[in-house]
């Protein structure tokens, strides 16, 4: 665990740096852009926070087939801390699309493709989180969490097609096509891309670190369980059978 | 106050006097045949959507680290007291 915390404290300092770093490039360095004006300078922590939670997902569905595969409490973690940092990514591209949307569109929210299946990508893994915190901890419940993560993930390419597959007010635009980007704002998506994933993986290391202690703290209960089942040693046992 | 949120606020409180000095910056959206005033006061529209979205991102973090690190404090103190009962429990059992 000392490794981890000391990966973990370094990338705290880093990320935070970053994401200063990028937010002063969106501020000074990225050009306004013509017809939206300052307004779209939230699409360079916006996209990168999609991005986030997306990947956040992508290590649900990996961890869960793990776990499904293996048994390993490990992978179990693993997807419960990346559910948990890909919802807190999830919620922020949810709250900051709408503030970009009520200014270039007129409207906090409509109920377009890319909005609606972003909206019930959120609610999949607010429902596994809740799923998690209300069921007992047990296999069964591990079982049904790795089940419902891997049914979520499958939205993750629907949100990110739903732009090409259906007609919709949303911007079009997809990562792979950026040519059209001025230089100075693909350098700046570029960082605040950099910076949000550090963010992400310092948050992730953080969750995971939780488990951690969790489970140390269950085998330490196990422990104690154990001890006390058993009747106290006499002196003759503390010294060893005769 | 725990070095995570040391760090988080003291980015937010850069974060905030950034976005107070972009502030004074003029805006520079293509002019749209409308007045003077009409632009500025759009312009001054489009910049509190921007502080609003920011403030959102930074305040969103907030609550998570802040309950992340409670999380984490409260599994750390669990652990301390099972590691005295376990000690405890061991001395007695004339381990």
């Amino acid at each position: 665990m000392r490794g981890l915390a000391s990966v973990s404290k370094a990338l705290d300092v880093l990320a935070l740096v970053l994401v200063l770093a990028a937010f002063w490039l969106v501020l000074y360095h990225a050009p306004t852009e013509r017809t939206m004006g300052d307004v779209q300078r939230i699409f360079y922590f916006h996209v990168p926070s999609a991005m986030m939670a997306f990947l956040g997902f992508a290590i649900v569905l990996v961890a869960s087939i793990g776990y499904l595969a293996t048994g390993g409490r490990g992978w179990d973690s693993t997807a419960q801390a990346g559910a948990e940092v890909g919802l807190l990514f999830c919620t922020i591209t949810l709250l900051t699309g709408p503030v970009w949307a009520r200014s270039a569109w007129g409207v906090w929210w409509t109920w377009d493709a890319r909005l609606s299946t972003t909206l019930i990508l959120w609610l999949i893994y607010v429902a596994y989180l809740a799923l998690r915190g209300y069921m007992a901890e047990d296999l069964r419940m591990r079982r049904f969490s790795a089940v419902l993560g891997i049914i979520g993930a499958l939205d993750v390419p629907i949100v990110y097609f739903s732009v090409r597959w259906w007609r919709t007010q949303h911007p079009t635009t997809f990562i792979m096509e950026r040519e059209g980007l001025h230089p100075a704002m693909a350098e700046t998506l570029r960082v605040s891309m950099i910076a949000v994933l550090l963010l992400f993986v310092a948050l992730l290391l953080k969750r995971l670190m939780l488990e951690r202690i969790r489970l140390t703290a269950e085998e330490l209960r196990g422990e104690i369980e154990t001890l006390e089942m058993e009747p106290p040693m006499g002196p003759a046992d503390a010294g060893g059978a005769r | 106050m725990n070095r995570w949120l040391k760090l988080f606020v003291f980015s937010a409180v850069l974060s905030l006097g950034l976005l107070g000095t972009a502030r004074e910056a003029p805006a520079q959206t293509e002019p749209q045949g409308r007045p003077a005033e009409a632009e500025r006061r759009i312009a001054q529209s489009r910049f509190r959507y921007l502080m609003l979205g920011y403030g959102t991102i930074w305040v969103a973090l907030g609550v998570y680290l802040f309950s992340l690190n409670r999380r984490i404090g409260s599994a750390r103190g669990e652990i301390e007291s099972l590691q005295a009962r376990l000690e405890g429990l061991s001395r007695r059992q004339g381990r």
